[in-house]
């Protein structure tokens, strides 16, 4: 990493240097060669600023001010920004504060844009936003030179200078503290986005170009320039940041143990963020606070209720403002992306088999079963290794088990099996027939595993013995479970773990596991799918106001048309295809495989898979809203929505969504929601519930 | 009026799991058959447009889940519903003894305005079986069973298109006739007296700005008239939260 490379140019006598001049002094390019060319060997600095601070509360008087240097080394161009020492306006502001904030030599190539603002009153300042999503908190220039630092870097990198504010899409990142901003500086905010190697991905010019037509006509409507800012507010939630910056900083003091630099490397990301969204939080409370009296500040934020919460009613009001001109929601679709880009954690190689062996001790057990679910929710599972990894995600094995006690459970759930098998295998024809209830469930299911997945291979034949597998299998459920019998849907929900297991007392039994979780899906009275159902619309209540409202306008807040999505976990509806790879149907299945095991980490949260619905409905709320989708439509183009769904990308969403609702998103969901266990149960399984804190 | 005009009319279709709704609704509006349909989760529907008389008629089909326990999900697909196409196998009795069940539960959860004359029809499915030595429920059986009901009766085989086309093609005009029915009775009386005095003015505007004729279809009119009312109360509520974002501007 460059980081490292150039990481000492930030030396203590460049800080005391800076002390000393106290005032601004600006060098350009030339004077400055000789003056600094000695720090080291090869590195140039073109650029130097005295007094470029960040804000890290809504109070300018308790900015960090430091020096913004342009350093050249190599064929690379580094920025850095150096807070400076025991200059602290503000006895608030640690120096560990200060150190969060620290820029440390990001080289040019790895920025995305450069956003420039100019407000009518107060500082210009610039969003750094970098390609792998992060943007670095405003950098007010006290002592002007943006333009200069804009020319600065035009000279050594491929620059493109975005027409105007609305041409938002391109920027993509820097959702809060943009949203946040427009409100300080007004929508008449004078705002300039650079690109900054922009162009070099090939997908990203392709959505860039896409994007343009939308962005003219946002462009052309004077009401729809408020839109940007409508989405952002629900997430704003002052509860669930003070949360999220907290654990961070939590999370920092644990990694400074650990000492794994790319721990710290992320974690350095996660913290900044965290510190620019309390920023955000504390801005807009205040200004919240001033306009209505009481609010951000006081204490009911905890208390989920739309009505009460200030953010929904200005998002709602903007709704509303547009309605009377019936202008179509332009309800901002890039929030999303960039939120996305923000939060969501680049997803890792799936788990391997030696990486596997590395989380066992001696005798099998998994020492760390968080760090395995950590690390499973991130990257998945190797297809080889699910056979082995699968029976822990499920809930068949502990992960303090041996591989002995392992061994043994196999056997003797082996003949428990057999035993349940029997129970309808000993139905003779003659008993059969005075057995109406069997003969039905037998015959529902055989009309169900032949319609299987019949296009994998695995199931192609006619006579295939998997398909009369499958079958056995559930009718053999169907008396283990005799109350909940067969149900549709649970055909879907067994093949892939016959396919990943192979052996069928093992299958059984793993979908036993998964049936203590998924069960209620299937209850005749349907009420797990309901649960879930009204959690999903409480959560995109929570994290898309305008999303919600438009849903209740048209009457589709039931989300039975996300029905499926739920019933049988993205099967079969969402065909994922990554980056435009052929589409077939083995890859299709795989992909069901790779979203199922990530969402059986319950890494984060037990009910990831709504997340994954939001995540969905946000990545198409601009269409949704935009064509004016009634239920019907929608119904139809989510059974349709195939071959657009990126898989990684929706599950970095999810995760993004999950973290920003973060226990207000917890709270939408009803205790006992499946996949959680019944409330019943909860003493039984109080230690791994507490695992799945986050 | 004008005499072209097109209608959009909503066809439910029922039956036991594996009577074979999707792969008479895919023949249909397809031409196709594949022995592996994947069981139906949820709902979903096709749209095939033809044309009646002077009529272009957009039939939109709703295929459901054909397991008892998903029925609770009717109330949220029925709605609006102009027709209803009960299926049953031939050749398995358990299914045509539902039939009632399935009858009864469309009336209870679709709630149309007159039961009674609600539009049904009935397609007894997979006659192409063992070239029908398979087949349990006779002919005359189902027969009678329409006739107490006054229910059209058509004998089909998606798998070999028999009668696939005919049967479609007299829901689509049972449909139709109900929808004009459902018209004349309409424009008597509308049931929706709370919110009509408020609505009725912006409604009208509405109807003035565009072509009369798209509103006239009742179903269009009775659609639009909701959604008119819904956006009145928003409003409403709008008049309240608008001064919000005024205020941050003034402290910024």
């Amino acid at each position: 990493m460059h980081e490292i490379d150039v990481h000492d140019l930030s030396d203590d006598a460049d800080y005391a240097a800076s002390v000393q001049q106290g005032s601004a002094s600006m060098y350009r390019s030339n004077s400055s060669k000789q003056g600094s060319s000695g720090e080291q060997e090869g590195a140039e600095i073109v650029y130097v600023k005295d007094n470029v601070a960040i804000h890290p509360t809504q109070y300018a008087s308790e900015r960090i001010s430091g020096r913004l240097k342009l350093i050249k080394q190599g064929g690379s161009l580094f920025m850095t920004w150096i807070p400076y020492k025991g200059q602290s306006s503000s006895a608030r502001l640690s120096e560990k504060d200060k150190s969060l904030y620290t820029i440390r030599a990001i080289p040019i190539s790895d920025v995305r844009s450069i956003r420039r603002h100019t407000p009518t009153l107060g500082w210009q300042y610039v969003i750094v936003v970098l390609s792998s999503g992060l943007a670095f908190p405003p950098l007010y220039f006290y002592n002007g030179g943006v333009r200069e630092f804009i020319a600065t870097i035009k000279q050594h990198a491929y620059l493109v200078r975005t027409p105007t504010m609305n041409s938002f899409q391109v920027f993509k990142v820097a959702e809060l503290q943009v949203y946040q901003l427009r409100i300080r500086s007004r929508s008449a905010d004078d705002a300039n986005v650079f690109l900054v190697n922009d162009f070099q991905d090939p997908l990203q010019r392709t959505l860039s170009s896409l994007e343009l037509p939308r962005a003219v006509s946002v462009t052309n409507s004077p009401s729809s320039a408020a839109a940007p800012s409508e989405s952002p507010s629900s997430w704003t939630d002052g509860e669930t940041f003070d949360r999220n910056s907290a654990l961070a900083q939590q999370n920092a003091r644990q990694r400074q143990k650990h000492n794994d630099p790319a721990r710290d490397l992320s974690i350095q990301v996660l913290e900044k963020f965290s510190l620019v969204t309390r920023f955000a939080r504390e801005t807009t409370s205040q200004l919240f606070g001033e306009a209505q009296g009481d609010g951000f500040i006081t204490n009911d934020r905890r208390k989920h209720d739309g009505k009460t919460h200030d953010y929904p009613r200005i998002a709602e009001s903007n709704d509303a403002q547009k309605l009377p001109e019936d202008v179509p929601v332009p309800a901002d679709p890039l929030e999303f992306d960039k939120l996305s880009l923000v939060w969501g954690k680049p997803r890792q190689p799936p788990l391997g088999t030696e990486e596997w062996s590395a989380f066992l001790d001696s005798e099998g057990r998994v020492t760390d079963s968080e760090a395995v679910r950590k690390r499973m929710f991130y990257g998945g599972v190797e297809p080889d290794l699910r056979k082995e990894v699968w029976r822990f995600l499920l809930g068949y094995h502990s992960y303090d088990s041996t591989y002995a006690e392992r061994e043994y459970l196999m056997s003797v759930k082996k003949s428990e099996y057999e035993t349940i098998k029997n129970q309808w295998k000993s139905i003779s024809k003659e008993q059969a027939k005075r057995f109406t209830k069997f003969r039905e469930r037998r015959g529902l299911i055989e009309k169900d595993v032949v319609r299987t997945d019949r296009s994998i291979s695995f199931y192609e034949e006619d006579d295939s013995p998997n398909i009369k597998c499958l079958r056995d299998i559930l009718l053999t459920y169907s008396f283990y479970n005799f109350d909940l019998g067969y149900c549709q849907g649970m055909s879907d929900l067994l093949s892939p773990i016959l396919f990943v297991m192979g052996d069928e007392s093992e299958t059984f039994w793993c979908f036993v596991a998964l049936m203590e979780r998924l069960g209620p899906n299937f209850n005749r009275d349907q009420n797990g799918m309901h649960s879930q159902l009204f959690a999903l619309s409480k959560l995109v209540e929570l994290l898309d106001i305008p999303l919600h409202n438009y849903f209740e306008q048209k009457d589709c807040l039931n989300y039975f048309f996300c029905f499926r999505w739920v019933l049988i976990q993205f099967k079969r509806q969402a065909v994922f295809i990554y980056l435009y790879l052929v589409s077939c149907r083995e890859f299709e299945f795989e992909q069901t495989m790779r979203l199922w095991e990530v969402l059986w980490t319950h890494y984060g949260s037990e009910h990831l898979h709504l997340y994954v619905c939001v995540a969905i409905l946000k990545r198409h709320r601009s269409k949704i809203i935009g064509e004016g989708m009634d239920f019907d439509t929608l119904l139809k183009f989510i059974n349709e929505l195939s071959g657009h769904i990126d898989l990684e990308a929706i599950l970095r969403d999810a995760e993004a969504l999950c973290i920003c609702a973060g226990e207000n998103g917890e709270s939408c969901i009803p205790p006992g929601t499946p996949p959680s266990l019944p409330v019943d149960d909860t003493s039984m399984y109080y230690q791994q519930d507490d695992d799945d804190v986050l | 009026m004008s005499i072209r005009r097109r209608t959009l009319l909503k066809v439910i279709v029922l039956g036991d799991s594996g009577v074979g709704k999707t792969s008479l609704m895919n023949q249909y509006v397809h031409k196709k058959f594949s022995q592996q349909y994947k069981a139906t989760i949820g709902a979903d529907f096709v749209t095939k447009e033809l044309q009646i008389d002077d009529r272009l008629v957009t039939l939109q089909i709703w295929d459901t889940a054909g397991q008892e326990r998903f029925q609770s999900l009717g109330v949220a697909f029925y709605r609006g519903a102009d027709c209803c196409v009960l299926v049953y196998d031939v050749n398995v009795m358990r299914s045509f003894d539902n039939l009632d069940n399935w009858h009864e539960e469309f009336l209870k959860q679709a709630n149309p305005p007159d039961p009674k004359t609600f539009p049904f029809i009935l397609l007894g499915n997979k006659i192409d079986i063992d070239g029908g030595n398979s087949r349990v429920v006779s002919e005359k059986k189902a027969k009678e069973w329409c006739t107490s009901k006054g229910i059209p009766y058509f004998e089909t085989s998606a798998k070999e298109d028999i009668n696939v086309d005919a049967a479609f093609l007299s829901i689509a005009k049972t449909a139709l006739a109900n929808e004009h029915e459902q018209d004349i009775e309409k424009h008597r009386a509308t049931p929706w007296d709370g919110l009509r005095e408020k609505s009725l003015k912006w409604l009208n505007g509405m109807s003035k700005e565009r072509s009369s004729e798209h509103y006239n279809t009742s179903k269009a009119f009775r659609r639009q008239f909701q959604r008119r009312s819904k956006e009145v109360a928003v409003h409403a509520k709008a008049d309240v939260a608008i001064r919000v974002p005024y205020l941050i501007h003034v402290v910024a």
